[in-house]
């Protein structure tokens, strides 16, 4: 079978698809993406709030993970004899290099799934 | 001119809006909702076979649509990136369920309807009465004049299985429609 359709159908279609603007559906769909968004606003307020106990309890510990992170994500992942290849590859060959390669690998494919 | 009035002017491109509305412009959103709903509706219809549910579909596929607006690399085809939403968003409805539980049963014509309201109802009704995937193939080809191989491209199906549901929900949808098809020769 080509493309061709049949003209009656098509005709049919067409006739059918002569829905006007309706305003109406306009705001319902505003209104709905406002109220979505003064509830996220609220969701967040709500969490900020209550991270402020938590920080006050998790602090020491939260300072202790963010004196690990910047321990580690410099370290280097292969140790090579040549000074000059260790230079060279110094930005790329860290742990935190590792982790922002795997973030970019992600967000890209998230935007090719979903753009 | 400001981006506010910019934003709300029937005369600004649709590129333009999209880039505004990416920025977070609601404004701009709202204008391309407004230029868009009848054609997205139309469509949902067509695939759900009932006005209201087909309405709530269509509010689905805008809400999504501001969410990830951002997402759009080419403003230009901020169309075909809505249709594909669209399509995606009743994909996603089949999955759920039936999502045609609400469409009419069809019965058989009396005589063809004039108005375009009555052909709707009727054409919705045959449509209902096709299995998902060829209801699915069938409307983009009459409703959205997309060649098989785009469908094919478009719904992941092989090209073989597409020309198939086409041709065999033409000819129940000749069957169903008789009446106007007699009509029209």
């Amino acid at each position: 079978m080509t493309d061709e359709r049949d003209p009656v159908l098509q005709q049919l279609f067409d006739t059918a698809s002569e829905l006007s603007h309706d305003d109406g559906f306009v705001a319902e769909v505003m209104s709905t993406i406002n109220r979505r968004r003064r509830r996220a606003i609220m969701g967040w307020a709500i969490v900020a709030i209550a991270l402020v106990p938590v920080a006050g309890l998790f602090g020491a510990l939260l300072q202790d993970v963010v004196q690990l992170l910047a321990q580690v994500l410099p370290s280097t992942l292969v140790d090579t004899e040549a000074d000059w290849l260790a230079r060279a590859l110094a930005p790329a060959n860290t742990i935190g290099a590792l982790v922002a390669f795997a973030f970019l690998v992600l967000r890209a494919a998230y935007r090719r799934i979903f753009a | 001119m400001s981006t506010a009035r910019l934003a709300s002017s029937p005369e600004t491109p649709e590129a333009a809006l999209v880039v505004l509305a990416r920025k977070g412009d609601r404004a701009a959103f709202e204008e391309l909702v407004r230029r868009r709903q009848p054609w997205i509706r139309n469509l949902m219809r067509r695939l759900c076979g009932d006005a209201v549910a087909a309405d709530d579909l269509a509010q689905q596929v805008f809400l999504q649509a501001w969410k990830s607006v951002h997402l759009v690399r080419q403003a230009s085809r901020f169309g075909p990136w809505l249709k594909r939403l669209a399509v995606n968003t009743w994909l996603q409805e089949l999955r759920k369920g039936d999502p045609l539980r609400n469409a009419d049963e069809f019965e058989e014509l009396a005589s063809p309807r004039q108005d375009s309201a009555g052909i709707a109802m009727d054409l919705d009704r045959a449509l209902a009465a096709l299995p998902d995937k060829a209801r699915l193939c069938v409307v983009l080809s009459y409703h959205e004049r997309m060649t098989h191989e785009e469908i094919a491209e478009f719904t992941s199906m092989p090209l073989g299985t597409v020309k198939s549901h086409i041709r065999r929900g033409t000819m129940r949808l000749q069957e169903l429609l008789s009446a106007y098809l007699e009509q029209g020769k």
